[in-house]
């Protein structure tokens, strides 16, 4: 499976080095160093070029003219403009140019494979799946914890190694499933199978299909779960509690690649990349003969375990900004959480780790800007440090919320427009860009409101 | 007292090489640069721009012995 191609146009060889060696796992650096190279890449690629990334400062143009030039030409390619300018005019005439987003060459290190992710990943139409999953946006940490487990999952499943995830529930099991579809691009489907929701009585018809009239209820030829997810991701969920009697069909069918449908005597050659997932000890599943140990000593190696958010809060509040930007979209809504909240979602204990944080994000920002809600649903949360305030929200918060609200209103009237926002709140303009980026609005957001 | 004068392109390649020196040193204590080769060409890259940085840092006007206080 080859790996997307990013383009990136920068005549600085340092540059090109650092990126070539962030993204050599993911994608493949094309790299030009000037203008005419650049442009002329993108007409020979243009279909296998996902992404462009653009230095702003190269000695043959002026700023923004090869942003201006390529949007015109590829008016669907997302450009991240790589810089070390960064001030807020220059992000700002970038935007307005025809970026799809900024970063700056300081930082490059930490977000770059992150925000690219987040375009390639999120932003390409998928292909049809038949996981509910599919209206789940994926977000990627950027902790080496996170980074090297999806990476060591995209290794396996490119070169068609089958494995098993094993982690605590709400980890990103299904994400990370998501997330290798998405990846590799297979001609088929990514098929999932809740292996502990099917009944015993179903699962063969379920797992194989069946022919009509093989069974009472049998009206019509179904199409089993193993023979949709063919040239596709068969993703078996929750391994530990698949149905003892079928397991042994299961293993066959994984086995030979071949299945028989209920009913029929002909056998259907089948090609899929297993993945596994559990978040149990399947030794003990073994153990208390609720899982044959052949299965498991086919599907229990290699295992892959995510972490809990538990064991790294420091990228709680990634999620969090996910999460709120996610739910601010959905909800049409600008909140942005105040760093005391932040702080507090961070020092909590998180049983039901990703998707418990999701939640309690997603019931926020719907429910803000009643603040309450906040306080009733950390109420008895376990927390490593005393932060509560008896149901009354903190100064800080109500001045926080004050100062985000006024700055927010001003700017969608002023259309994002940084002068006329500070001549309208009485402030300086520079003071207006300082509490722009303390209290972490996203000015973009009001340009094309 | 006559200030040192840190024009914008200065100030941009400043900043630009010191972004580099960062970005290496993050790839090289996320253990991206697993090669001798690669490690090689990492320490020259930051050779390269230190260099670069001090001829720059040189020809930059600074104030003179006898301006400053």
């Amino acid at each position: 499976m080859s790996k997307p191609s990013i383009l990136m146009i920068d005549d600085d060889e340092s540059s090109l080095f650092v990126a070539e060696n962030l993204l050599v796992n993911t994608f493949k650096l094309l790299t030009a160093r000037n203008k005419k190279n650049g442009l002329s890449l993108l007409k020979e690629q243009h279909s296998q070029i996902k992404l462009v990334l653009l230095d702003l400062n190269m000695p043959d143009i002026k700023e923004f003219e090869l942003l201006h030039l390529i949007r015109a030409t590829y008016p669907h390619m997302p450009i991240i403009i790589l810089s070390y300018v960064h001030n807020i005019q220059t992000v700002v005439e970038a935007m307005r140019a025809g970026a799809n987003d900024f970063v700056t060459k300081e930082e490059a290190s930490t977000v770059l494979l992150k925000r690219i992710n987040q375009y390639i990943l999120t932003n390409e139409p998928a292909k049809p799946s038949k996981t509910e999953s599919d209206n789940t946006e994926l977000y990627i940490p950027n902790h080496p914890a996170y980074r090297d487990i999806y990476d060591i999952a995209l290794k396996f499943a490119r070169n068609g190694l089958d494995f098993l995830i094993q982690s605590d529930t709400g980890t990103g099991k299904t994400a990370l499933v998501n997330y290798i579809y998405k990846a590799l691009k297979p001609a088929g489907l990514l098929v999932d199978i809740n292996c502990g929701g099917i009944p015993e009585s179903l699962a063969e018809s379920e797992f194989f299909g069946h022919e009509a009239g093989s069974f009472t209820d049998a009206k019509n030829t179904s199409v089993g779960k193993f023979e949709l997810a063919n040239k596709g991701i068969l993703f078996l969920d929750e391994i530990g509690n698949m149905p003892l009697t079928i397991q042994q069909k299961v293993l066959k069918a994984i086995e030979d690649k071949k299945i028989t449908r209920v009913g029929s005597n002909r056998e259907i050659q089948v090609d899929f990349l297993l993945i596994a997932a559990t978040n149990e000890d399947l030794e003990k599943a073994v153990q208390s003969k609720r899982l044959r140990k052949d299965l498991y000593y086919r599907m229990g190696k290699p295992m892959l375990k995510l972490p809990s958010l538990n064991e790294y809060p420091e990228v709680i509040p990634e999620f969090i900004h996910f999460f709120v930007h996610q739910f601010n979209k959905k909800y049409n809504k600008q909140v942005i959480l105040p760093p005391t909240l932040v702080q507090k979602l961070q020092n909590r204990h998180w049983d039901g780790n990703i998707r418990d944080l999701q939640k309690i994000i997603k019931i926020v920002i719907a429910c803000y800007p009643d603040l309450s809600v906040i306080d009733y649903l950390l109420t008895g949360a376990e927390t490593h440090t005393n932060t509560k305030t008896g149901g009354q929200p903190h100064l800080e918060d109500k001045l926080h919320h004050l100062k985000v609200s006024e700055i927010t209103t001003a700017l969608q009237k002023h259309h994002g427009n940084i002068s006329q926002t500070a001549q309208s709140l009485g402030i300086k303009r520079t003071t207006l860009i300082h509490q722009i980026a303390k209290l972490g609005i996203d000015y973009k957001t009001f340009r094309n409101n | 007292m006559t200030p040192s004068t840190l024009t914008p392109p200065l100030f941009h390649k400043l900043g630009g090489g010191i972004a580099t020196i960062q970005n290496i040193a993050e790839l090289f204590l996320a253990g991206q640069l697993d090669t001798p080769e690669k490690q090689k060409k990492a320490i020259t890259h930051i050779q390269t721009t230190c260099q670069s940085l001090l001829i720059e840092l040189r020809n930059c006007q600074s104030p003179k012995r006898e301006e400053l206080p």
